[in-house]
């Protein structure tokens, strides 16, 4: 049970997480001020790390997951 | 197993595993940053073309378009030239893209800069100035590399817009009139009009192909050579409708290449085969004959001042003044060979141009005025009103301010100008 809610949560935070940096490199695209620039940007690159951690947990959990049930 | 037990080597590779795992996360920050050549990412500051200034009479058009970016205040444009040291600063909202400025004085130089005010920061400035000098007068450019025939900003820096593909540009005239431009190809049988706001109009003929253009505004008669048949017609220059009704001269002709207008209705033909040139008075009379005239290159004549033609032949090397009842007079050219000839119609002055400059002769083939030094040219027009002088070579066209002998403004970008005209404006 444990494993399995460790590959939804990351799963979700993972799906969050790459929202908020589409929109946050969306919003670097369309900043003309250099500081609203580099924020943006740096917001996206954070939740981009974010997304990635999120997913190597949903896998770990996903094989875990199927260690227990099948093994 | 407690961690205590484990294998020096098994602490190595669950290590190394963790390390990857962390770098592969690391890995997952992909952005790519702004690139100034990726036309998607546009940043404010690398644009390279921010502002355009496009001279009118009376007034600049500028455009931009910052509507992209959602952290503006204000675009603002500066304005530098002309009366009073301190620029005129003009703001105007993020969403707008464009704005004429009709403050400005004709013949007056302008510079124009643009910077953002961005929301919680400085004002941001963007670099590329741009210079506009509003005016009257417009140029027409035939390239017959591209087949385009371009009307250009009254300062020569832009052109306004282009209108073809024309297969084989031979004719070009402006009617001073109405300011529309007569276009003859040496490869259709129809002649176009284009007009001041771009319209192009077809009229068929029963030409085998145009050629050489000219026109008389006040007699509203216009001139084309059609050297494949070996005719020159007339039409008229209010015609209406889709097909022109061609009057030919009464001549016997085997290459006309040049046409030059004569006053009331007469013309000037050059014709390339038969080493002659020919004059009709406004009867349609052939008034004057000038034979021997080997490798005619250029022939021009006022339509308002009778009756002289100025022509260069011999590939060149001659400036002839021809007068009826009299014969050819040649006049020493010193920059030649000769390329090209425009006789003001207000004054009848000659301007010629050489390979190594410009002279402009009295009526009286006296020396008025002398250029050196400038780029080998295919084509001018002088524009002695507001004293400049408009010069084409085969990929750039120059406007020159006579005052000064100052070059004015510079257009590159052409592939291979045949021909330049200007309108000079009411």
């Amino acid at each position: 049970m444990a494993s399995a809610g460790l590959a939804i949560t990351g799963a979700l935070v993972a799906y969050w997480s790459t929202g908020e940096a589409d929109s946050a490199y969306d919003r670097y695209l369309h900043a003309a001020g250099a500081h609203r620039q580099q924020d943006a940007f740096n917001k996206a690159e954070r939740h981009d790390r974010i997304a990635g951690a999120a997913f190597f947990l949903m896998e770990a959990g996903l094989v875990l997951t199927a260690r227990f049930v099948f093994f | 197993m407690g961690r205590r037990d484990l294998h020096p080597r098994q602490v190595f590779v669950r290590g190394l595993l963790l390390g990857a795992a962390l770098l592969l996360i690391a890995a997952c920050a992909d952005r790519v940053r702004r690139n100034p050549l990726d036309a998607q990412a546009r940043d404010p500051v690398n644009i390279a073309s921010p502002l355009e200034a496009l001279a009118g009479d009376g007034m600049v058009r500028l455009r931009w378009d910052f509507t992209e970016f959602d952290d503006l205040i204000a675009v603002r444009i500066w304005r530098e030239g002309g009366e009073g040291l301190v620029p005129v600063v003009f703001e105007r909202a993020p969403g707008d893209t464009g704005f004429v400025d009709t403050g400005v004085v004709n013949g007056t130089l302008y510079r124009y800069q643009l910077t953002l005010d961005v929301k919680d920061e400085s004002e941001v400035a963007i670099a590329g100035e741009q210079l506009a000098t509003p005016g009257q007068e417009n140029g027409w450019v035939a390239d017959a590399g591209s087949g385009l025939v371009w009307r250009l900003t009254p300062d020569g820096r832009r052109g306004l817009f282009a209108r073809g593909r024309f297969p084989e540009l031979v004719g070009l005239a402006v009617d001073e009139h109405t300011g529309a431009a007569w276009v003859g190809d040496g490869r259709l049988n129809a002649l176009h009009r284009i007009d001041t706001d771009g319209t192009l109009h077809r009229f068929g003929t029963r030409m085998t192909a145009g050629g050489a253009v000219a026109l008389d505004a006040i007699a509203r008669v216009g001139w084309v050579a059609d050297a494949a048949a070996g005719a020159v017609y007339g039409f008229s220059l209010d015609a209406e409708g889709d097909t022109l009704e061609l009057a030919e001269v009464d001549a016997t002709l085997s290459h006309p290449i040049a046409v030059a207008p004569s006053p009331k209705g007469g013309v000037w033909i050059a014709d390339v085969d038969d080493d002659r040139v020919l004059w009709f008075d406004e009867q349609g009379q052939r008034g004057g004959q000038w034979e021997g005239l080997s490798g005619l290159v250029a022939l021009d004549a006022s339509d308002i001042i009778c009756c002289q033609a100025w022509a260069i032949d011999d590939d060149g090397l001659r400036l002839l003044r021809l007068t009826p009842r009299a014969p050819a007079r040649v006049v020493p050219f010193p920059h030649g060979p000769a390329t090209a000839v425009d006789v003001s119609d207000d004054t009848g002055n000659a301007w010629v141009l050489g390979e190594g400059g410009v002279v402009a002769y009295d009526s009286e083939g006296g020396i008025l005025f002398q250029m050196q030094d400038l780029p080998g040219g295919v084509s001018l027009q002088a524009d002695e009103a507001k004293g400049h002088l408009w010069v084409g070579e085969d990929t750039a066209l120059w406007k020159i301010e006579l005052a000064g002998l100052t070059y004015r403004s510079q257009l590159t970008g052409f592939s291979q100008i045949v021909r330049i005209i200007v309108d000079p404006g009411s």
